[in-house]
């Protein structure tokens, strides 16, 4: 599936839902944030998001700052 | 001594230093300076995750295990918008609900911008967050924003990173002077010295990143801060005595003087 994910095109196969392409990228168990077509999601949120071809995905995480 | 606590959207915290987790050296660094500090508040920003290099390590993995409160920032927003859209993101992290609203959009001051601010901050206040606005040291716009519903007003000593300190002391003090809320100092101080004197001013605590990280021994100047804020504090209590043009002597009576 064609996915744009942090502004970039990813092709990911076999993903239904947010929480699988967070485990697809190799992200589970980390501090990530996800945000589906604009919408902030939870992470409880994730395995009930489904994706679908062209959707804009944004993951991001906490990073030193003052 | 009566006690002095410090107290900000219902949490009681023990120490008056805010720390920043940006430009360490290095996590074992920070760890060791983060705990000389004695700080129970920890800033950090929010970025997309570099997909080519998920190893990379995220900034909590070092600092497990530990009380700390955390208070993300919405450093990278230009308008209020954006920083309502980090600010959602940083509290679905489950970890705070604290945010310090942080608002520039001239890349060579990083000043705030106090309109787009206090938007994001009535926004923020309205959808339950804990707000935090890093904002000019402009006593007008500082009780605005109390007025919205921060939870503490910091204004700014200086423009972030440049260690110049306090610019406009009297504006520090009359905005201790008029506050209902915390103020704490954010950006722009640059030693123990600068600490010690926005202390003195009255404030509530110090927000400090860049002055720590990049002194050649960070650890160390952390409890130097610390030890700052904890003098400036104290003398700010104490009641310094007022400037004379003259001397007073501090011994005694003409009379008994040897002659």
């Amino acid at each position: 599936m064609d996915l744009v994910i942090n502004g970039e095109n990813q092709q990911l196969e076999q993903v239904r839902t947010v929480y699988d392409v967070i485990e697809k990228l190799g992200l589970s168990g980390k501090p990530v944030v996800a945000e589906a077509d604009g919408n902030v999601l939870t992470a409880e949120q994730w395995a009930d998001t489904p994706v679908y071809s062209g959707m804009k995905i944004e993951l991001v995480h906490f990073v030193g700052g003052g | 001594m009566q006690t002095d606590a410090l107290v900000i959207g219902g949490r009681t915290l023990t120490s008056r230093f805010f720390i920043g987790t940006g430009l360490f050296p290095n996590p074992y660094v920070q760890k060791e300076a983060i705990k000389a500090s004695g700080a129970e508040v920890l800033t950090f920003a929010i970025r997309r995750i570099n997909l080519a290099a998920t190893e990379d390590d995220s900034i909590l993995q070092h600092l497990e295990g530990e009380n700390y409160v955390y208070l993300p920032n919405t450093s990278g927003a230009r308008t209020a918008e954006e920083a309502v859209r980090i600010a959602r993101l940083a509290r679905a992290s489950g970890l705070s609900d604290w945010i310090k609203v942080e608002i520039s959009v001239n890349e060579r001051t990083l000043l705030p911008d106090p309109i787009e601010t206090l938007k994001a901050t009535e926004l923020l206040v309205k959808e339950g967050f804990t707000v935090l606005p890093y904002t000019s040291d402009d006593p007008v716009i500082c009780k605005r924003l109390e007025e919205a519903g921060a939870a503490a007003v910091m204004p700014g000593a200086s423009p972030i990173g440049t260690g110049l300190g306090i610019l406009n002391p009297y504006n520090i003090g009359l905005i201790v002077e008029e506050a209902n809320v915390p103020i704490i100092v954010d950006a722009g101080l640059g030693s123990a010295s600068d600490v010690a004197q926005a202390m003195e001013l009255g404030v509530s605590g110090v927000l400090m990143n860049t002055p720590v990280a990049k002194a050649k021994d960070p650890v160390r100047m952390a409890k130097a801060m610390s030890l700052a804020i904890e003098a400036g504090r104290l003398s700010y209590l104490a009641g310094r005595i007022g400037k004379k043009k003259y001397a007073s002597a501090s011994s005694g009576l003409e009379a008994f003087k040897l002659k």
